[in-house]
């Protein structure tokens, strides 16, 4: 039944242009927007922030003079200074290498916490908005109950009950910070899934796997994204607040939260024990916002067209 | 209106045995074994299976829970093995201190936010504007700890002005010993409540009632303190409602800091020494109390909302 | 609407002719919407007993005001509601049916091009996407032709090859209703259910659209079934029309009959309430000058 349009002339095409099926960019280019005006100088700002850290962590060793766990009596508790530029601890440790090198346990901590989150509950999320009914409103109600409890107070008693430390970190948060995700994504199917061009698939004649996994879940995960973007900002503080109490990250290994905690018998005369890994924590998520804010900014930019 | 409170109260009775079975579950997923660990490690069978008898946890697990549950009505939720108090008696004497201290935070963080989000909202995009914002931006990644060890040292070690910890005694002890607890739950919180009610208030002072008002001739100073500033509470007292879960698990890590006598001090003492009852018992505590907050918010919302949002 | 042309008067179809005349017809098709409305107990049937068809190369419109059950009815007709009683058949075969609609594979030969262009396309593809994975999905073309075949489908509705490239927020409203309805030629199909395809665009916008619909249906000899709120759109295209209200057909017949000798009174209360398209309308394909 196809005859050719009468009016018919294609442009030719000329050569280095993109073909016309060239796959369409996602995430990629929400990760990297090019926007316009203030959002692009704060997620340009974040990010930079961000790029940096991530180096120095990475690269840590060669950004540091000194070990982060090499005990020097003879130095202890020295202020900040040429030799040492966060100053020393109370066992002569240069703070300012403990603080690089914790870099790498505080961004792996916020990575991870908020992936795992990301992950369960968003497949929970998807699996409860599609499908409704009773297994929805079982979901539901778990999400309720989950969020009834302060949610560093669910976290702190699951630590609790296993012992502290990284793991037990990672459990508990885990256990329970997919809901929020959950939530949101469930939501979100619910709303899409009447949406014209998920009834267009199934004109279509797609298979509903096809309909789910290319047309509804590449929707449904913007929301989550934006979310978990700022997220990162909750689970640094988060991190750092459980190893603060004691039940985080067990030392030697250096963490901001417990740096902090370290420091604070110092606080009075030797504040900088305390005071760098804080600041470290704040311009991590300084960084995190900036670039949460800006993802949340081109979100709405690109739904209220 | 009745209608309302008894289906919210019906929607939150699933919820609340929720919260019983986590909480109750809690101490059963504990690895090892209880008994042995209260009893050490050369405990006969037969002390092993009195301490057993004795915690109740040789009867199936159904009626460990109906135990545990029937006992709450009466206030029974456990007892501190280190502490050997029982938790509902410890709950009683430092439950307040830590409600003194929420909203005390609280009412600070009002104080300072809603003059801060009205002058931004005002000034929309002007430089001020703007430097509130950035503020704001770094305000979200203050952590309460660090914030509330740096006060301490300034504030408290070298200049003397406020006591370094506890909760003193008396209306007037709780207030000075109190306050930079207090206004260290409040800084921690200030960079949401700006931001939202910011946000809140704009969409208040774009609406035409608004708009008339200052066409009207009134001057500008009545429109905003008379109108917008009333306008601007409820949705303050709003974002508090919602946040009050988060404001709550901050103050565990606040009174830590400071030593104060309340139930998340003595949640982080009980899970650093394994004293697993009373960390069962102050977590439903705690949920209880956000269950309770969240009904009286959402019923107290309901019932505002058909009244209309303006003054 | 005056009677510039003579006409064959009085053919009004009292009788649904033998199943083999029709390309896609429904009979006696009921659909209730299950659930419950607080208060009215369930809800009042959204299609009563409905019986219509469409021929072969005919364009049959389907006039009615908004909650007259028309998107319900080309919803059914596309396969993509169950109906609750009656049956949808597509070349005398039934292809819908209380419990079996599910069963059924989509019938590729029935397309449906949806009101709002917006929401009617996946605001993260591109254009190209969209058409190339019909295209692929469904094998429709070899794979060494698939592009070949896109740029063909865009020009068919008038649209360049650069808008392959963009996504539905990027292009008019004008521009995504073209890609809806490539979308739906994508398929070769031989018949387009178009849902208030107009309703959401521009007046201007509107003729244009329509005389694309007409310039295809002429090319490619589809027949179309029209559904629309608006009797001048209708007078357009369409050479019979079913004039639909609270869920059944009052009134159905030859286009210029129905039009201008309307039997029903709420056919004519419908007349009357309609402002008259620009004569701008009226170009190569009509109805009017068609058939002389």
């Amino acid at each position: 039944m196809t005859t050719a349009h009468p009016g018919m002339s294609g442009k030719p095409r000329s050569p280095g242009q993109p073909p016309l099926l060239a796959r369409p960019v996602l995430r990629a280019s929400a990760i990297l927007p090019f926007l316009r005006g203030r959002e692009r100088i704060s997620i340009l700002i974040g990010y930079t922030l961000l790029g940096l850290i991530v180096i120095a962590a990475v690269f840590a060793p060669l950004i540091c003079t000194y070990s982060p766990t090499a005990l020097n009596p003879i130095a202890a508790l020295e202020a900040p200074g040429t030799a040492h530029f966060f100053g020393t601890d109370q066992f002569g440790r240069d703070i300012f290498a403990r603080t690089v090198y914790a870099a790498r346990i505080d961004l792996i901590i916020a990575f991870s916490l908020v992936s795992t989150a990301f992950m369960i509950g968003t497949a929970l999320g998807v699996i409860a908005g599609w499908a409704g009914g009773l297994l929805d409103n079982v979901l539901m109600r778990i999400v309720d109950v989950a969020l009834a409890f302060p949610f560093l107070v669910l976290v702190i008693s699951i630590v609790g009950l296993r012992g502290p430390g990284l793991l037990s970190l990672y459990l508990a948060v885990s256990i329970v910070s997919w809901v929020f995700y959950a939530r949101l994504v469930r939501s979100e199917v619910r709303q899409l899934r009447h949406a014209d061009y998920m009834l267009a698939a199934k004109a279509s004649d797609y298979s509903a796997l096809r309909v789910l996994a290319r047309h509804l879940l590449p929707n449904v995960i913007i929301q989550p994204l934006v979310y978990a973007s700022s997220d990162l900002v909750y689970a640094l503080l988060l991190g750092a607040s459980v190893s603060y109490l004691g039940l985080g990250v067990q030392p030697p290994t250096p963490e901001w939260g417990q740096m902090v905690q370290d420091g604070s018998t110092f606080i009075g005369a030797q504040w900088w024990l305390s005071f760098f890994p804080g600041a470290a924590i704040v311009v991590t998520a300084v960084a995190f916002s900036l670039i949460g804010d800006g993802l949340a900014a081109r979100a709405r930019e690109g739904s209220a067209r | 209106m009745r209608h309302l409170i008894l289906r919210r109260l019906l929607q939150a009775l699933p919820v609340l045995i929720g919260i019983t079975l986590v909480t109750f579950s809690m101490v059963h997923l504990v690895p090892g074994d209880p008994a042995r660990a209260l009893a050490g490690q050369r405990a006969t069978p037969q002390i092993l299976a009195s301490i057993r008898h004795q915690l109740g946890i040789d009867k199936p697990l159904v009626t460990q829970y109906w135990h545990f549950i029937s006992g709450l009505p009466r206030g029974q939720l456990g007892y501190s093995f280190l502490l050997h108090q029982t938790t509902d008696a410890l709950v009683l004497a430092r439950l307040p201190t830590t409600l003194f201290l929420v909203i005390y935070g609280v009412l600070i963080a009002i104080v300072l936010g809603v003059p801060l989000a009205m002058i931004s909202a005002v000034r929309k995009e002007s430089l001020l504007d703007h430097g509130i914002k950035g503020t704001l931006v770094v305000g979200l990644g203050l952590p309460s700890f660090w914030i509330g060890l740096l006060l301490v040292g300034f504030l408290a070690l070298r200049l003397g002005w406020f006591p370094v910890g506890g909760a003193g005694s008396g209306f007037i002890g709780h207030l000075w010993h109190l306050f930079l607890p207090a206004l260290t739950l409040a800084l921690s919180f200030l960079a949401v409540l700006v931001r939202n009610l910011r946000a809140s208030l704009i969409e208040v002072m774009d609406t035409d009632f608004v708009s008339l008002a200052v066409l009207k001739g009134i001057p500008r100073l009545r429109v905003y303190t008379r109108h917008v500033m009333r306008n601007a509470l409820i949705p303050a007292v709003t974002i508090i409602g919602l946040n009050l879960s988060y404001l709550l698990g901050a103050s565990v890590v606040v009174e830590s800091v400071f030593s104060v006598d309340g139930i998340g001090n003595t949640l982080v003492n009980a899970v650093l020494s394994r004293d697993y009852q009373l960390v069962q018992g102050l977590a439903l505590v705690f949920g209880v109390l956000v269950l309770l907050v969240t009904l009286t918010v959402d019923i107290t919302h309901a019932g505002l909302s058909p009244r209309g949002e303006m003054a | 609407m005056s009677g510039e042309r003579v006409e064959s008067a009085g053919e009004t179809e009292q009788k649904h002719a033998t199943s083999a005349d029709w390309m896609l017809e429904c009979r006696g098709l009921t659909k209730v919407y299950p659930g419950f409305r607080r208060g009215t107990g369930s809800h009042p049937p959204a299609l009563k007993d409905v019986t219509v068809g469409v021929r072969r190369g005919e364009c049959l419109g389907l006039v009615g005001e908004s909650g007259s059950g028309k998107t319900t009815l080309a919803n059914c007709l596309a396969g993509l509601l169950e109906p609750s009683a009656g049956a949808v058949a597509y070349l005398g075969e039934i292809v819908s049916a209380p419990g079996i609609t599910r069963r059924f594979p989509r019938v590729h030969g029935i397309q449906i091009v949806f009101q709002d262009p917006a929401s009617s396309l996946n605001p993260r593809r591109t254009v190209g996407s969209v058409l190339a994975e019909i295209i692929k999905v469904h094998s429709l073309k070899p794979k060494g032709e698939m592009e070949t075949r896109v740029r063909e489908l865009l020009a068919m509705v008038g649209l360049d090859n650069e808008m392959a490239r963009r996504r539905p927020r990027q292009l008019s409203g004008g521009q995504q209703q073209r890609v809806a309805i490539a979308r739906a030629l994508a398929f070769e199909p031989r018949l387009v259910i178009a849902d208030e395809i107009v309703s959401a665009l521009d007046a201007s916008v509107q003729a244009q659209i329509l005389n694309l619909l007409a310039d295809l249906r002429e090319q490619l000899g589809l027949a179309i079934v029209l559904v629309t709120h608006d009797m001048s759109v209708a007078r357009h295209l369409c050479d019979r029309i079913a004039v639909m209200r609270a869920g059944q057909i009052i009134e159905q017949g030859q286009a210029d009959q129905v039009l201008l000798a309307p039997v029903h009174p709420y056919t004519q209360e419908l007349l009357r309430a309609v402002p008259r398209l620009a004569s701008a309308l009226i170009g190569p394909g009509s109805p009017d000058q068609a058939r002389g």
